[in-house]
C-alpha cells in the first residue's frame, strides 16, 4: 500500500505542468459558465474606501486619476465602473485625469456605461458640468506637481479638445486641494505609489485608492499610515466594492473563479511538498 | 445571424479570441504560431507607443511650442491687436512668423534630447552625460522631498505605536464610562459586574476582590448618574424611573411626559411616540443599547464628566479600584483636545449661568429646541416650519461654524415647504440622508461631537440609529463600532452585535499583532546585520529575521498570484463574451497546432 502510494507520489512529482495549466483553466472557466456565487466580506479598507465616498456632501468635487491601462483591465476596470456609478449618483462632481497612455478610452467607456445606468440617466448628467475627462498627461511626478499648483496650466484642454477655461466644472477645480476627496486607480508606476508620496501629504489631500494585487502590499503601509483613508486591492477589492454599493459587475462574478484558482494551488502546493518529504529519502 | 457573422464586428471578435487562444498555446508548447501573436503584439504597441509619444508628448511640449500653430500665432496676433476680428480666420501666418512666436527656452531641451543621441556615438558619447545628469538631477530633487514627506516622515509617524495595547485599553475604557451609565436601567446588573470583574482580573485584580469592586462600582455609577441626571430629586410624586422603564419593557406602562419634566427629554427622544414600543435593551455589552437610549446615557454622563467632582471621582475609581496608572486614567476621562464642552457650547450660546446644564430648566429646553426640534424629520415639526425659526437656527449654526450644513438644510427645507403632502413623505428618506451625512460629517469635522449627542436627543428614533452607527464605529474599541471596522457579520450579512468576550479577545489579537510585527522588524533588521557573525544569540534572531521576511514575501506572492489569476479571468471572460468564436477559434488553433507538428515530425 505505501509502495503504491509513494510510486502515486512520485508520479505527482514527475506531472507534466501543462496538466496543471488545464486545471488551472478549467477551475476558471466552469464557475464563469456556470455561476457559483460563493459568498465573500468585503475588506475593512474597501469598507473605508466606500464609506469616504459615502461621507461626501452631494455636489462634492471628487478628482480620479485612471493611472491603469488594458493590461490591468481585469482588476480595475470593474472597480472604475462601479466607482463613477456610485459618484453619479452620489450627485458628486467627477473630474477624471490619466497618468497612463492606455487609459482615456477605459475611461470613456466606463463613464458611458454609468450614464447609461437607469438611476444615473434620471439625473441628466451633462458633460463638462457634472463630469470632465481630461485625458492624459505625460511628466509623472512632474504632473502631480503641476496639478497641486494649477490643474489648468498643466491640463489646459480636456481629453476631447475643449479648453479648460471654458469648462465649468473646471472653475471649481483649480488645483488638487480643490477636490474633496481624490481617488486613484492604479496599474503600476506612476500610481498610488507616487501619488501618496508626491502629492497626498504635500497637497494634503483625502486619498483613496484602487490597485492591482501586485501592488497592494506596497501600498498597505501608505493605508495603515492613514495616508489613504481606504484602499481596494486587485480584482477581490474590485468584487468588494462592487458588493457594497450594490452592482455586481464581472469582478464579483470573478470572484468564484479565483476562489477555485486559489483551491488549486494551495492543493498542488501542499500536495506538492507531502510528496517531495515522503519520497525524499527513497531517493537518496 | 449570418449577416453578423460577415460583419467587422465578427471579424473582430474572432480575431481576438485567436490572438488570445494563440498566445495561451504557448502553455502548450513554444509555435510559430505563439511566435505570430507575440510578434504581432510587440509590432502593434511599438507603433501605439511612437504615435503616442509623437501627438501626445512630442509634438505639444516641444514642436508646438518650437513653432506654434497657425491659430495659436493668430491668438496671440489678436491679442496683441496686430489682427482684426474680421481678418483673423483668414489672415495668412508665415513660417517665419510661427518660429518668431515660438518659446526659445525649448530650444535648450531640444538640443539636450539631440544630445541624448550621442549616446550611440563611439567618440562623443561623453555629450550624452548632460541631459541624463539634467534628468537625474530634476528627479533627486524632487524624490528628495517626495521621500521625506510623502514616506519617511508619515510611515515614521506610523509606527510610533504604543504597543503595550494601553491606546486601546484607554479607548475602551473611554468609551465604556460613556457606555455604563446605561445601568441606571438596572435591567443588566449581572453583566456588567461579570464584565467589569472580567476586566479587572485581566488586570491582575483576584476574582474576589475584582467582583466586590465591580459591585461597588456599578452602585457609585448608578448613584452618581441619578444625582446628575436629576433623577433622584424629580418633584414630580410617584414616578419611579426604573420601574417604569421595567413595566415598559414588558409592554405595561407608557411613558407620559410632562414639560419640565426628564421624562418629557425622553419622550422627545424618542419621536414623541409612547415609549413601549421601543425595546429597552440596556445591555451595552452586547450592543443592543437602543440608539437614543444609549446617546441619552452619554449626554448624562457628559454632564456628569463636566463636573470637577465627577471626573475626580471616577479618576479615582480608575486608579484604584482597577489598578490603572494614574495617566491611563486621566486618559480615559480626558476631553478629547478641541472637543468643546456641553457647557462651553451652552456658553458660547450666551446662555445666563449655565455652567452646569439643567435638563428641567426651560431655557435649556428651549436651547435644545430651537436648535433642533424645528429640523426634526417628524412631519408634524417639519410642517410648522417658519422662516424666522430658520433664521435663528442659521444664525445659532452658523455660531458653532457650520456653515455648508446649513446652506444645504436651508435649500432643503425650503423644498420641503413647497411640498404637498403625499411629496413629504417621499422626501423624508432624503431628509433622513441629508441630516445623516450633513450634521455627522460637519460636526464630527468640528469635533462637537456633545452637541452632536445633545442634537441626537432631540430626534427621532430613525435618525438616531444612524447617528448611533456613525458615531459607534467611530470607537473602534466600542463593541458595535469594533464590529463595523473589522467586519464582524451574522449568517445574514448585517453586522452582529459583538460580545464584551470578543472585543477582549479583538484586543487581545491586536496587541499580540502588535508585538509581532516589532518582533519582526527587529529580527529583520539583525538578519541584514552582516558585520557580526551570526552566532549565538545573533544566530537566533536573524533566523527568526528570516522566517519573517520569507512570511512577508510570501504574503506578496499571494497577492501576486491572485494578480495573476485575475489576469487569467479576465482573459476567459473576454473569451466568453464570445462563445461560439472563442469556440471556433480554438478547434481552427488546435487543428493548426495538430498540422504543425507533423510537419514538424
Amino acid at each position: 500500500m505505501k509502495a503504491l502510494l509513494l510510486r502515486a507520489l512520485s508520479r505527482f512529482l514527475a506531472l507534466d505542468r501543462r496538466w496543471i495549466f488545464l486545471l488551472m483553466a478549467l477551475c476558471i472557466v466552469t464557475p464563469l459558465i456556470l455561476p457559483i456565487g460563493l459568498p465573500f466580506t468585503p475588506d475593512p479598507a474597501v469598507r473605508n474606501l466606500h464609506r469616504a465616498i459615502e461621507d461626501l456632501p452631494e455636489g462634492s468635487v471628487v478628482l480620479v486619476s485612471c493611472d491603469y491601462d488594458p493590461g490591468s483591465k481585469p482588476e480595475l476596470q470593474p472597480f472604475t465602473e462601479a466607482l463613477f456609478r456610485h459618484l453619479f449618483r452620489r450627485k458628486l462632481k467627477v473630474v477624471v485625469s490619466c497618468l497612463w497612455a492606455g487609459a482615456p478610452p477605459l475611461v470613456n467607456q466606463a463613464i458611458a456605461q454609468a450614464l447609461e445606468a437607469e438611476e444615473v440617466k434620471v439625473l441628466g448628467l451633462k458633460d463638462k458640468v457634472d463630469y470632465v475627462n481630461l485625458g492624459y498627461k505625460d511628466g509623472r511626478q512632474l504632473v502631480m506637481l503641476g496639478m497641486g499648483e494649477n490643474i489648468h496650466s498643466t491640463f489646459p484642454k480636456s481629453n476631447d479638445g475643449t479648453p479648460v477655461s471654458q469648462i465649468p466644472l473646471m472653475q471649481r477645480m483649480r488645483k488638487l486641494g480643490d477636490s474633496q476627496l481624490f481617488v486613484n486607480v492604479s496599474g503600476g508606476s506612476p500610481g498610488t505609489k507616487e501619488w501618496v508620496e508626491t502629492a497626498q501629504g504635500r497637497f494634503g489631500l483625502r486619498m483613496v485608492a484602487a490597485c492591482t494585487a501586485v501592488m497592494a502590499p506596497d501600498n498597505i503601509p501608505y493605508y495603515e499610515a492613514g495616508q489613504l483613508l481606504g484602499l481596494a486591492g486587485g480584482m477581490k477589492g474590485s468584487a468588494d466594492y462592487e458588493q457594497l454599493v450594490g452592482l455586481p459587475g464581472s469582478a464579483t462574478r470573478g470572484m468564484a473563479a479565483q476562489s477555485f484558482g486559489h483551491l488549486l494551488i494551495i492543493a498542488f502546493i501542499a500536495l506538492g511538498n507531502v510528496a517531495f518529504f515522503m519520497t525524499r529519502g527513497r531517493k537518496r | 445571424m449570418l449577416d453578423w457573422l460577415f460583419s467587422v464586428e465578427a471579424l473582430g471578435a474572432f480575431l481576438t479570441c485567436f490572438a488570445t487562444l494563440m498566445i495561451f498555446s504557448f502553455l502548450y508548447r513554444d509555435n510559430p504560431f505563439y511566435k505570430f501573436a507575440e510578434h504581432v503584439f510587440v509590432g502593434v504597441s511599438t507603433g501605439y507607443g511612437i504615435v503616442l509619444m509623437w501627438f501626445q508628448i512630442l509634438r505639444p511640449n516641444l514642436l508646438d511650442r518650437l513653432v506654434p500653430p497657425v491659430d495659436a500665432v493668430r491668438q496671440q496676433l489678436f491679442r496683441a491687436g496686430e489682427l482684426s476680428p474680421d481678418a483673423y480666420a483668414s489672415a495668412p501666418v508665415s513660417l517665419a512668423q510661427r518660429l518668431a512666436h515660438g518659446q526659445f527656452v525649448y530650444y535648450v531641451f531640444l538640443a539636450l534630447g539631440v544630445l541624448m543621441l550621442f549616446k550611440i556615438s563611439r567618440k562623443y558619447h561623453w555629450l550624452s552625460r548632460w541631459p541624463l545628469a539634467y534628468v537625474i538631477g530634476a528627479f533627486a530633487g524632487i524624490q528628495i522631498i517626495q521621500a521625506a514627506q510623502g514616506a519617511l516622515v508619515p510611515q515614521l509617524e506610523a509606527t510610533m505605536k504604543d504597543f503595550s495595547g494601553r491606546e486601546t485599553l484607554v479607548t475602551w475604557m473611554a468609551d465604556s464610562c460613556r457606555v455604563l451609565p446605561a445601568a441606571e436601567l438596572g435591567t443588566r446588573r449581572v453583566e456588567q459586574q461579570d464584565w467589569l470583574a472580567g476586566w479587572m482580573s485581566a488586570l491582575g485584580v483576584d476574582s474576589t476582590r475584582a467582583a466586590a469592586a465591580g459591585k461597588a462600582w456599578q452602585a457609585e455609577q448608578e448613584r452618581r448618574l441619578n444625582e446628575v441626571a436629576g433623577l433622584a430629586s424629580l418633584e414630580t410624586p410617584g414616578v419611579d424611573l426604573q420601574a417604569a422603564f421595567k413595566r415598559m419593557r414588558q409592554g405595561q406602562a407608557q411613558l407620559v411626559g410632562r414639560d419640565g419634566d426628564f421624562e418629557a427629554l425622553l419622550c422627545a427622544a424618542a419621536g414623541g411616540r409612547s415609549l413601549d414600543s421601543l425595546v429597552l435593551q440596556a445591555n451595552p455589552l452586547s450592543v443592543e443599547v437602543a440608539p437614543w437610549q444609549s446617546t441619552l446615557a452619554l449626554a448624562a454622563t457628559h454632564v456628569w464628566l463636566e463636573s470637577p467632582a465627577g471626573r475626580e471621582a471616577l479618576g479615582e475609581r480608575f486608579a484604584t479600584v482597577l489598578k490603572l496608572p494614574a495617566t491611563v486614567a486621566a486618559e480615559a476621562l480626558a476631553f478629547p483636545e478641541g472637543e468643546p464642552s456641553l457647557a462651553q457650547i451652552y456658553k458660547a450660546e450666551a446662555f445666563p449661568a449655565a455652567a452646569q446644564p439643567d435638563w428641567s430648566l426651560p431655557s435649556t429646553r428651549r436651547l435644545a429646541d430651537s436648535l433642533l426640534s424645528d429640523v426634526n424629520a417628524r412631519p408634524a415639526r417639519l410642517a410648522d416650519w417658519k422662516s424666522s425659526q430658520l433664521a435663528d437656527l442659521v444664525q445659532r449654526l452658523q455660531a458653532a461654524g457650520s456653515g455648508d450644513l446649513l446652506r444645504g438644510l436651508e435649500a432643503r427645507m425650503k423644498a420641503f415647504d413647497a411640498l404637498g403632502e403625499p411629496a413629504r413623505g417621499q422626501a423624508r428618506e432624503s431628509f433622513l440622508s441629508f441630516w445623516h451625512q450633513g450634521v455627522t460629517r460637519e460636526l464630527r469635522d468640528l469635533r462637537q461631537t456633545w452637541l452632536l449627542h445633545t442634537i441626537a436627543l432631540h430626534t427621532s428614533p430613525d435618525l438616531l440609529s444612524a447617528f448611533s452607527r456613525e458615531e459607534l464605529s467611530a470607537f473602534r474599541a466600542d463593541p458595535a463600532g469594533w464590529a463595523e471596522a473589522h467586519g464582524v457579520r451574522d449568517a445574514s450579512g448585517q453586522t452582529a452585535p459583538v460580545s464584551a468576550a470578543r472585543v477582549r479577545t479583538g484586543m487581545a489579537v491586536e496587541i499580540i499583532s502588535n508585538l509581532l510585527v516589532l518582533v519582526g522588524v527587529c529580527a529583520g533588521i539583525f538578519y541584514f546585520f552582516f558585520s557580526k557573525k551570526h552566532t549565538g544569540a545573533l544566530g537566533v534572531l536573524s533566523k527568526v529575521g528570516i522566517a519573517f521576511l520569507m512570511m512577508s514575501f510570501g504574503a506578496s506572492f499571494g497577492y501576486t498570484v491572485m494578480g495573476r489569476i485575475s489576469l487569467a479571468i479576465g482573459r476567459f471572460q473576454d473569451l466568453l463574451a464570445w462563445p461560439w468564436m472563442a469556440g471556433t477559434a480554438l478547434v481552427v488553433l488546435m487543428v493548426a497546432l495538430y498540422l504543425e507538428s507533423r510537419r514538424q515530425a
